[in-house]
């Protein structure tokens, strides 16, 4: 079976005048239709241009980037990115930023009832008709996270996207998100530097070092779910994390 | 509250005008000269204006139509000319390095200085034209270009993520986030072509419009219908000012800027 996502050695650098500044550097990773990845690391190490790299919004300086043994292409494959910072079209109502995705992406199909199938899916319905400076951070989350998956993406993409809300919220959401990722079975790519968030939510974690970031370590999160964030074990992979990431912010 | 100190506002301004058209009056009697009409007297002179017409028999009213179409006409050629090179010089730095060094000292001739050209190389309405498009150009250039340079890189992000082409991403995401700032562009566009409606009026021998009016009844020394048509500029550049104004409070409501 091809993995969903391959990184094979890849580096990337930065061009910043007469500096190069180098990113990324020599990581090879395998990851598994279906998985829900969590990538953890310093504030600052290159989460997020890995990120941007396994979508084809940028692309490897050396090294290469296989989804489902190809290049990335948006144009071509299919993803459902949910980005850190507020990404919905404010001119537009909730409706419509979730049929955004659909439109562009597909040509035909009942764009329509679709989109309404998945604002009820996040908890929405009855909302279709605000726009986003009339709801709260924690439903703009649930807006954007509906227009990615509403595309039926190959692979799903976050970016820290709870990073910005209250804990309470955040909790909510991070419950919310398993419960459609195990009902869609999709690959998942979540990156945040909330180690608690990461123990919650992923099954594998990849914990990146210190800028140049490179793979520190590989470790399966082997609790079930809904996973108790009191339990030992819990607490024990959360120890284990924080040591990791607290030798790569001491080593600076 | 609010509505207490909407009242307020409301007196203020009332006794404001009040106050102003009191010194107006001072001054002219104080002066008494026939070459500085008090308030009362630009009154009646509105009045006959009005009524009778000028001394061509045009009335007040016609002067006023003929330079809201001169200045319209203006006005859109300048919408149509700057919005889309704007955009150009917004999206593609290439084109903001071509046009700049031609675009940018030209915004610093006032359009008064265009007045021994345009009547050389234009003839009738064109003069007019040529002269609010002048004005009006550059507000809504480079309101666009800022409101191009705004676009959020998220939103665009997000949009290439979903495969979007560079079209679609123009079309969709770019330009409905500048709009607020074409749409001021254009507000005050409007505004220095209105205010350019005095001197494209100079030029034509067309004895229709309120500039020509002013230039009309100066040349006559009958300074109380200068004033009429100084004051109905006035008032009229406040209209369509408050007219686009209230266009963009609809139409941006998601803005939440706008809405408070």
């Amino acid at each position: 079976m091809v993995a969903a996502i391959e990184l094979d050695s890849v580096g990337k650098f930065f061009e910043s005048g007469k500096e190069k500044i180098e990113v990324i550097k020599d990581i090879t990773l395998s990851i598994d239709e279906g998985r829900f990845i969590c990538v953890v690391g310093p504030s600052g190490c290159g989460k997020t241009t890995l990120l941007r790299l396994m979508c084809g919004l940028l692309h490897p300086t050396s090294g290469r980037v296989l989804v489902k043994g190809k290049p990335p292409d948006p144009k071509k494959n299919r993803f459902g990115v949910i980005f850190q910072e507020d990404s919905l079209l404010p001119w537009k109502s909730v409706l419509e930023n979730v049929k955004f995705g659909l439109e562009i992406t597909r040509n035909n199909g009942d764009v329509d009832s679709r989109a309404k199938e998945f604002i009820a899916m996040v908890g929405l319905r009855g909302f279709e008709d605000y726009y986003p400076h009339q709801i709260s951070g924690g439903m703009k989350k649930r807006v954007a996270i509906a227009r990615a998956m509403a595309v039926d993406p190959e692979i799903i993409l976050m970016d820290e996207p709870f990073a910005d809300l209250d804990a309470q919220t955040m909790q909510i959401l991070q419950k919310e998100l398993l419960g459609v990722w195990s009902k869609l079975n999709k690959t998942v790519i979540f990156i945040t530097h909330n180690v608690d968030e990461a123990v919650f939510l992923g099954q594998d974690i990849v914990v990146l070092t210190k800028r140049p970031a490179r793979v520190k370590a590989l470790i399966n999160v082997n609790l079930e779910y809904p996973r108790a964030r009191l339990s030992p074990p819990f607490i024990s992979y959360r120890e284990k994390i924080l040591n990791y990431l607290q030798e790569e912010i001491t080593a600076l | 509250m609010e509505r207490h100190d909407r009242v307020k506002g409301l007196l203020l301004g009332v006794l404001s005008l009040a106050v102003f058209f009191f010194i107006w009056q001072l001054v002219a009697w104080s002066l008494s000269s026939p070459f500085l009409p008090g308030p009362y007297e630009v009154l009646q002179a509105f009045g006959r204006i009005s009524m009778a017409g000028d001394i061509d028999g045009y009335t007040l009213y016609s002067h006023s139509l003929m330079s809201i179409y001169r200045v319209l006409l203006g006005f859109v050629f300048a919408a149509v000319t700057a919005i889309p090179l704007g955009v150009f010089m917004g999206l593609k730095p290439s084109v903001n390095s071509i046009s700049a060094p031609i675009v940018e000292p030209i915004r610093f001739i006032p359009p008064i200085a265009w007045i021994p050209l345009s009547i050389i190389l234009l003839s009738g309405l064109w003069r007019y034209i040529f002269l609010i498009w002048i004005g009006a150009f550059f507000p809504i250039l480079l309101n666009t270009i800022a409101g191009v340079k705004r676009t959020s890189p998220v939103l665009v992000d997000m949009a290439k993520t979903f495969g979007a082409d560079s079209r679609t991403i123009t079309s969709r995401i770019v330009l409905p986030s500048a709009l607020p700032e074409v749409m001021s562009g254009l507000r005050v566009g409007l505004g220095v072509g209105w205010m350019c409606i005095v001197a494209a009026e100079m030029m034509g021998g067309d004895p229709v419009g309120l500039g020509r009016l002013i230039i009309k009844y100066g040349n006559l020394l009958q300074i109380d219908v200068v004033i009429v048509g100084m004051i109905t500029i006035g008032i009229i550049g406040l209209l369509l000012n408050y007219g686009i104004l209230i266009a963009e409070k609809r139409l941006f409501r998601w803005r939440v800027e706008v809405e408070a």
